[in-house]
């Protein structure tokens, strides 16, 4: 799809006017919205999910989604693109990992390459990645999401909690609980592993 | 565990995960709307009282090929209407059928020994 010089305007217009465009079937307005969160999306799908081919799906029904409902696109409800869009994706994760009962394959190779590492090696940023990936899939489901959006996704807590529908002190609570779960669970690893090594 | 260090492990995650798009991934993201088949008639129903023009180019592929079914089928039709079953060919039709219900009434009957 190629983009004339009366398309690149579309560049600077807001999600929401591309929406009401997406409803009258302009693909350009569509391939700008998707150059313009398809990565960013496709990142939050796979910090809840811990899978990326499976975040692939997500994303792909997700986007199915905003072609689909973009007709019923309403700019008078004052929705903002991204809140609603999040949430598409949140609940299509939430749905996936209800359909899956073991844990994820990125989780198992994450325990192979845990063990792997080095006692006291200071670890590269891919390993501190990893580490970090296996212990959020040990996080209650509500927590992963509030860190997700919060300290990944960069997101401020009152529009996070909107998009988890919660109120803003919930979702402070959530995030400190997570916070002091996640510390936990990475000093217990960095333990277990220790004894292991001596 | 140390606030200043869970964050470095949190950023470290977050720039992991937050990779370039593969060009391929994005073509099959961007030709979804082709898959999508949902309501056709609604959206472009839409597309009609927008522009007038989209009504041209969406019901003119659709005439042509509503039209060539008509006369293929017209022509199909007429050129086979006088092969219609004649009277003879139901007689020989009824005669055959005849016999063959006899013939399975004989079979059954040697079966039985009767």
């Amino acid at each position: 799809m190629e983009m004339t010089r009366s398309d690149h305007k579309l560049d600077t217009i807001a999600d929401e006017q591309l929406m009401v465009r997406i409803g009258d079937r302009d693909r350009v307005a569509y391939k700008v919205l998707v150059d313009r969160h398809l990565r960013n999306f496709m990142a939050f799908a796979v910090r809840i999910n811990g899978d990326r081919s499976e975040a692939e799906d997500i994303m792909q029904e997700a986007f199915m989604r905003v072609w689909n409902k973009a007709v019923e696109w309403d700019q008078n409800r004052h929705t903002r693109f991204t809140t609603w869009f999040y949430r598409i994706v949140l609940n299509l994760s939430i749905d996936v990992k209800r359909k899956k009962k073991s844990t994820s394959e990125l989780s198992e190779a994450m325990d192979i390459m845990s063990n792997e590492m080095p006692a006291d090696a200071v670890l590269s940023e891919k390993q501190m990645a990893f580490k970090i990936a296996e212990v959020m899939m040990h996080l209650p489901k509500r927590q992963r999401i509030a860190v997700s959006l919060c300290y990944l996704q960069e997101l401020g807590n009152q529009e996070a909690a909107k998009i988890m529908d919660i109120t803003t002190p919930a979702l402070e609570s959530l995030l400190v609980r997570g916070r002091r779960k996640m510390a936990e669970l990475l000093d217990k690893k960095r333990e277990e592993f220790l004894k292991d090594v001596v | 565990m140390d606030d200043k260090i869970l964050d470095a492990y949190l950023k470290a995650y977050g720039r992991e995960t937050d990779q370039e798009v593969s060009f391929g991934l994005k073509e099959k993201f961007l030709s979804l709307p082709d898959c999508a088949t949902q309501d056709v008639f609604a959206q472009d129903h839409k597309v009609w009282t927008i522009n007038p023009y989209a009504w041209f180019d969406f019901m003119m592929p659709k005439a042509i090929g509503w039209t060539l079914a008509c006369c293929i089928g017209i022509y199909f039709g007429l050129s086979t209407s006088d092969q219609a079953s004649q009277y003879m060919d139901e007689e020989y039709y009824m005669y055959n059928a005849a016999q063959l219900i006899l013939s399975e009434n004989l079979t059954i009957e040697d079966k039985n020994n009767d």
